[in-house]
């Protein structure tokens, strides 16, 4: 690895860690008195400390040495964790993030932040202990000067690194001077494990070794000599009864466990850190670029592509031996294709942990208690889904907590705890995803909402609107019922860019809400926006593909049928009427198309909008390809894939496209219809429109 | 890096192939020079009369050839045990006798065989 490689890789392996105390620290903020919470925290400081020392981020080191001092002191139990200290770690982690992303050049504006940061925090230590001054960036952690003096104790200390500790780029020799640099110091190493010379892998290491310490400082800082490799090694403290103050040094034959006359306080190795578990290689995960995936995936959907081409002409051969092989093919493929998709799964509770930070923020800056609570983190979606979702998910939650949820004593007056609630969720149901966002603030105002819409001449002043329809209105661009713009939110252009985001990863979005105990905002959403499973649609010589997670069932439409409802564009389906749209009429077609149509009848927010095809020729495997910049703007469609026979198939955006017949039948926000209580299909359930 | 070897007498001489360390970027090539001596029934000379840096690795390699030679009754002689050998055993933890410094605690025989430089083990 190259310097800049290995700085990269520390970068990486910092931001992971800072994502790490956020968590920590979030969970702190709940229960300060967590005594485990804060030797996580201080350990990954330490690490970020150390390897920002080892890698050459002198500022990252020196700004983390302060934060983890005050850690030290609370994890010594000489200084109480607290919320304000809560927030300063949580600032420092921040001003930590932006001095690694800055690490080039970083501005004199951000170091006069950290200045701020590191006074806020040598007060806190205040002025009867000695502030620890700034190590010089190069000196191992555990010869730091103490950080309080105490009494002399007599450790035993074993420990037994991994077989592969040298290809972690430790040395157990450097442990060894790290626990010597802590006091006086006896060692011992076993050579009971070493291998007979031709068996021996020269570079592993088949050691154990028992120390004696004699020293002033606590567990924690023996504990901290193997923050490096914890996880990756057999590690027990225990400290001796005795006081060794004035024991002279060990006899050098005696055994160094005859030294031990008690063992009350025995310190296992904690959990792996991810550094060590990283640089270890012992994590089952690599680092792999997401370009390198994208390209990857792309390869497949050119070899399903070809593959199905493939199998066209095996069915049009009479050659019958070419069957086994292009079917045994079809399934390597399929099989592959399943398996690249699954690399770019990734669980959705990373996307989750952001949101606590925001709820976190929020809720202090707008003065109300609010309890984020997540389920479902194991969820896993296609990572472009993934990082196309944050911005929308920001916009809902920041909903919720200003609007929704309500101050502490507003709730107590309606008989509500003190404490909101957001419940944010998510779970796979058939091929799709479902996230929720669930509070049990205020709920939506049915009438306000309603009246907002008419004053906005969204809808006509005596459209019948189901409340559900009336919900969806807020989605629409410009719409906002808040009574005063704050900097959260309440300019009414966060819920259609929602719509927006959601529509373009094929999702849908539905809302519910009961005055006074809450919403729900559930969007909808396929697991990969890669390979998708498609209905394969024709109309005239051109073919379409409907995205199949969107389609619900299928029905016929006869030229009868159309006549009967006199131009009104509804069918009924088992008692309801469900409006429909002709797309050879969208699509100012040539002729007029079968007698017998198809109606290919689809979900939109909970409710169901028939797409009227010339014939449904099946299922189909679609490659998602992009369009390019000059079809950029075209709603309708989200995409195209290359059939079987080389010709392109256009995939519908349905939400897309039901907004385009919208607007086509101006009665889209822009053109408010004043008649006869037309409303956006985009909000209905029952429309009747012409195309 | 080559490995030198020479046999005087049914004593075989192993010099290791990198004169000045017994490390863990070493090691690997010690070990492929030692075990040239594997076959040789007569006595075993290692030398390490250059030698002046040692670590963990370094003397686990060295342990391990010498428990071998013990397990198999043969005569290792460990020539030029400098003071970097018997400090970095010191300071790792390692006994004299796993290093083949002194006579095995099972009280086998040990015998001098070079001017006071030397140790065999056996």
């Amino acid at each position: 690895m190259t310097p800049s490689q290995l700085a990269g890789t520390f970068i990486l392996e910092a931001e992971d860690l800072l994502n790490q105390i956020e968590e920590v620290v979030l969970d702190l903020d709940k229960n300060t008195a967590d005594p485990e919470a804060v030797n996580r925290l201080f350990r990954a400081f330490h690490t970020i400390k150390g390897s920002g020392a080892m890698f050459g981020f002198d500022a990252v080191a020196s700004f983390t040495h302060q934060v983890e001092t005050v850690l030290d002191r609370v994890r010594n139990g000489s200084l109480a964790m607290s919320r304000p200290l809560v927030q300063l770690v949580l600032n420092a982690r921040d001003h930590i993030k932006i001095l690694l992303e800055k690490s080039a050049d970083v501005p004199a504006s951000v170091h006069v932040a950290g200045e701020s940061i590191v006074e806020a925090l040598k007060a806190l230590l205040g002025p009867s202990v000695p502030s620890a001054a700034i190590i010089p960036a190069a000196i191992p952690a555990a010869i730091e000067p103490a950080f309080a003096a105490n009494a002399p104790a007599s450790w035993r200390i074993y420990f037994r690194p991994a077989h592969n500790i040298a290809a972690t780029g430790q040395n157990p020799v450097a442990l060894l001077n790290e626990l010597r640099a802590l006091g006086s110091c006896r060692v011992k190493c076993d050579t009971a494990a070493i291998p007979p010379f031709d068996q021996l892998d020269p570079e592993a290491c088949h050691l154990a070794w028992e120390v004696a310490l004699t020293t002033e400082k606590d567990a924690n800082a023996i504990r901290d000599v193997f923050i490096f490799i914890e996880g990756e090694c057999e590690l027990e403290i225990e400290r001796l009864a005795a006081t060794p103050a004035s024991q002279p040094a060990l006899a050098p034959q005696a055994p160094l466990s005859a030294m031990i006359s008690a063992e009350p306080a025995k310190t296992a190795a904690a959990s792996p850190s991810p550094t060590a578990r990283a640089i270890a290689g012992k994590d089952s995960s690599v680092r792999v670029p997401s370009d390198r995936l994208d390209r990857l995936v792309n390869l497949v959907g050119e070899l399903v592509m070809n593959q199905s081409r493939l199998s066209q002409v095996a069915d049009r051969s009479d050659q019958s031996d070419l069957a086994v092989p292009v079917e045994e093919l079809e399934r390597l493929i399929a099989e592959l294709r399943d398996t690249v998709l699954g690399i770019r799964m990734m669980p959705i509770g990373a996307t989750f942990n952001r949101f606590r930070r925001l709820v976190h923020d929020l809720s202090l800056e707008l003065g109300k208690e609010i309890d984020l609570v997540t389920e479902g983190e194991e969820t896993e979606l296609d990572k472009t889904v993934l990082d196309q979702l944050g911005d929308p998910l920001v916009h809902l939650i920041r909903n919720s907590i200003d609007h929704g949820i309500e101050l502490p004593d507003d709730r107590e007056r309606s008989g509500k705890p003190r404490r909101g609630k957001i419940l944010l969720s998510a779970a796979h149901i058939g091929s799709n995803v479902v996230i929720t966002i669930q509070d049990d603030g205020r709920g939506l105002a049915v009438e306000a909402i309603r009246a907002k819409a008419v004053e906005k001449k969204l809808v006509a002043p005596d459209s019948n609107l189901s409340e559900r329809e009336i919900f969806r209105l807020i989605l629409l661009p410009g719409f906002s019922t808040a009574k005063t713009i704050t900097n959260v939110s309440g300019r009414g252009v966060g819920m259609d860019v929602v719509q927006r985001e959601i529509d373009a990863l094929r999702g849908t979005i539905d809302i519910s809400s009961v005055p006074g105990q809450g919403t729900t905002i559930s969007a909808t959403l396929p697991l990969t926006l890669a390979i998708i499973d498609g209905l394969l649609v024709s109309l005239g010589e051109d073919k379409f593909i409907v995205p199949m997670s969107a389609v619900v069932e299928n029905v016929e439409l006869t030229r009868e049928q159309r006549t009967r409802n006199n131009g009104r564009n509804v069918v009924a389906v088992r008692g309801d009427l469900v409006p429909y749209i002709r797309l050879r009429e969208t699509f100012a077609l040539p002729g007029d198309g079968p007698d017998v149509e198809k109606i290919v009848l689809v979900r939109m927010g909970g409710e169901r909008v028939g797409l009227v095809v010339d014939r449904v020729l099946g299922s189909h495997q679609t490659v998602i390809q992009s369009l390019g910049r000059f079809y950029r703007d075209v709603g309708v469609f989200s995409g195209a894939t290359i059939m079987g026979d080389g010709r392109v198939a256009l995939i519908f955006d349905v939400g897309g496209l039901v907004r385009f017949v919208d607007g086509k039948n101006g009665i889209s926000a822009k053109a408010p219809p004043r008649d006869s209580g037309a409303r956006p299909l985009s909000a209905c359930s029952i429309n009747t429109f012409n195309t | 890096m080559t490995a030198f070897s020479s046999s005087i007498s049914g004593t075989k001489v192993i010099e290791g192939p990198d004169a000045r360390a017994l490390i863990i970027s070493t090691v690997a090539s010690w070990h492929r020079a030692w075990k040239t001596m594997s076959d040789h029934k007569g006595e075993l000379v290692i030398s390490l009369e250059n030698v002046t840096e040692f670590d963990a690795f370094g003397l686990q390699l060295l342990a391990s050839f010498v428990q071998s030679a013990r397990r198999s009754g043969r005569v290792l002689t460990i020539r030029g045990a400098s003071d970097a050998l018997r400090e970095a055993g010191e300071k790792i933890g390692f006994s004299p006798s796993a290093l083949g410094l002194e006579p095995d605690t099972r009280g086998m025989d040990v015998a001098d065989l070079r001017e006071g430089s030397a140790t065999t083990v056996q």
